[in-house]
């Protein structure tokens, strides 16, 4: 069941004459499953802020179709069952941590009983229950980090939207946030991520869609984005030498510390590169296909599919 | 009120502008006390009736204006310190925040100036509740009528507040949210002056554009002396300035709606 879709979003901000349109968004599609984690990468200025205050009826879409949970953003019901931290954000100052909570709460309609049971458990999940009553201004980034993770999810929402969620927050806190993702995933609720350390998108996301100016490049599972296709290391006493794969099966890319690493025209080619190497009696320990970094496939794509200009895109919207 | 009530209300509290509230009504009480001995004198001197009618009307108008001048500076410091609440609530990394919630714009909105109105408006009562009865027991005097003069600090607020959350709405800023309030209140103490003025400067269209800006723009003023009438128990001759004033502020609330529900954040 799709909980968010978007299907040819398009979002233009008029910023006056001087500086004419910006395109954020360009026929923008995608789908967010249940009981998924869904990251959104791209450079800044991409549009993913945008897409996700979109989502939230923060922005107004200049067209397309978007629905959450069902319900266009502009109808407040569609708010019902989501949470949002939004990235450098700025929560009322005047309130304590447990405040922020309550304020949180009422806004979502929850009853006095409801956010005192929420909140007991949400503080000492993000670890803020022994700052909870200390005031927001007097929290560092980190902290204020965690009670905005708490206050996203006071009403148990069935899709948290997080904007840079482990942003100014310590290396432990990180995993700690990492976990209560986790933790979300497994009650079936929906999580979309937006952040730029694509390691942590890496370790947590199902699935993700690359932004650029505006544009999906790719929306794909973290693990096709990161196996590069038909390149395999095998683990073989070659030494240092490369071997003459005859071209329609592949080449040699490169001799590695424990054998070789190859390229092949198909995953065929893997039989003929070990019957090859068994002919030549040459010991074979294992196969591995050759991953990258969700990093280096970020990095691939963008700058492969860097889009000719015409109208100014992205730049800062987000 | 979703929790903004009481947002509104912590907030003037992290202000400091509840203790400047009641710092104010500590002094005026202070006032009030320090003049009861005269006032009591004036009332219990032997007078000739024509005399004493005359000293009466004179406390009944220290009684009116004193608290009408009271309530004024308490809605002064309400219209100071709110001006900045909606411009600080919709700026970048606050905003999200709220309007990530599941209340519409217009109910966000007009929750939050609710709130404010309710919150400073209540304050502003109690504040001259408590003023009022330190002077009916120091100068032993009470007239219902007076009470009107709270009903004044309410109607002012509110239209205070209209202009306040336009320009909040529209520019994001205390600062002129706090100019138009001013521009506004300089304009409608002059504007009643426009006759003098036309006499002196003989332009039709300066004589018709302050005619229009006087009819258009709220008369807080004039709203004040049609309450202290109605305090006085007198008949109002004309109740054009309450219903204008009461027109312009809902146009105010429904043009901040109006921008508020197309605006970006």
């Amino acid at each position: 069941m799709n909980i968010v879709s978007v299907e040819n979003v398009v979002k233009i901000y008029h910023t006056g004459m001087k500086r004419g349109n910006i395109t954020a968004l360009n026929e923008v599609s995608l789908s967010i499953d249940q009981a998924e984690i869904f990251g959104l990468l791209g450079p800044n200025g991409a549009g993913k802020t945008t897409l996700m205050k979109v989502l939230l009826g923060i922005t107004r879409a200049t067209s397309g179709g978007v629905t959450v949970m069902g319900l266009s953003p502009a109808d407040a019901g569609s708010r019902e069952k989501v949470g949002y931290l939004p990235e450098n954000h700025r929560f009322p100052n005047h309130l304590t941590g447990i405040g922020l909570l309550e304020l949180a709460g009422r806004m979502c309609g929850m009853s006095n009983a409801e956010i005192k049971t929420r909140a007991d458990e949400l503080l000492p999940l993000v670890g803020m229950d022994k700052w909870a009553h200390t005031k927001i201004r007097k929290y560092s980034k980190g902290m204020a980090q965690r009670i905005g993770l708490a206050q996203a999810l006071i009403n148990d929402p069935d899709l948290v939207c997080l904007d840079e969620p482990t942003d100014g927050v310590d290396p432990v806190g990180k995993i700690e946030i990492r976990e209560v993702l986790q933790r979300i995933k497994e009650q079936g609720k929906s999580v979309l991520l937006n952040s730029h350390l694509l390691s942590e998108v890496e370790s947590v996301a199902d699935r993700v869609a690359i932004l650029s100016k505006g544009r999906v490049r790719r929306v794909d599972t973290v693990k096709h984005l990161t196996s590069r296709q038909l390149e395999y290391e095998f683990e073989a006493e070659i030494g240092d030498r490369f071997l003459d794969i005859p071209p329609e099966i592949g080449k040699q890319v490169a001799v590695t510390a424990n054998g070789m690493r190859v390229e092949l025209k198909s995953r065929e080619g893997v039989t003929h590169i070990i019957d090859m190497l068994r002919q030549r009696r040459i010991n074979i320990y294992a196969v591995t296909p050759v991953k990258m970094s969700l990093e280096q496939s970020f990095i691939e794509l963008i700058k492969d599919q860097a889009t000719p200009g015409g109208q100014q895109s992205g730049g800062g919207a987000s | 009120m979703k929790g903004l009530t009481r947002d509104t209300c912590n907030e003037m509290i992290d202000r400091k502008l509840f203790w400047v509230f009641v710092a104010v009504t500590v002094l005026t009480i202070l006032i009030v006390l320090l003049s009861a001995s005269t006032v009591k004198t004036l009332k219990a001197g032997e007078a000739p009736p024509e005399v004493a009618k005359g000293i009466g009307d004179l406390v009944d108008a220290y009684l009116i204006n004193g608290l009408g001048k009271f309530l004024s500076i308490l809605v002064f410091l309400a219209v100071m310190g709110t001006a900045g609440l909606i411009p600080s609530m919709l700026s970048r990394g606050r905003a999200e925040f709220y309007m990530s919630k599941p209340i519409s714009r217009t109910g966000l909105l007009l929750n939050k100036l609710v709130g404010m109105w309710a919150v400073y408006g209540g304050l502003t009562v109690v504040a001259g509740l408590v003023c009022l009865g330190v002077m009916v027991l120091s100068y032993d005097l009470f007239k219902i009528g007076v009470l009107w003069m709270l009903v004044d600090s309410l109607v002012a607020l509110a239209v205070w507040f209209s202009i306040t959350g336009l320009i909040g709405v529209i520019s994001g800023s205390y600062a002129f949210a706090v100019t138009a309030a001013f521009l506004v209140w300089i304009a409608q103490s002059l504007l009643p002056l426009r006759e003098g003025l036309a006499q002196i400067v003989n332009s039709k269209v300066l004589t018709t554009t302050l005619d229009i800006l006087y009819y258009v723009l709220p008369k807080p003023s004039q709203v004040s002396d049609l309450f202290a009438q109605l305090a006085r128990s007198k008949e109002v001759a004309d109740w054009m300035p309450l219903w204008s004033t009461l027109l312009f502020a809902l146009v105010m609330y429904a043009a901040s709606l109006w921008f508020f529900r197309r605006k970006d954040y």
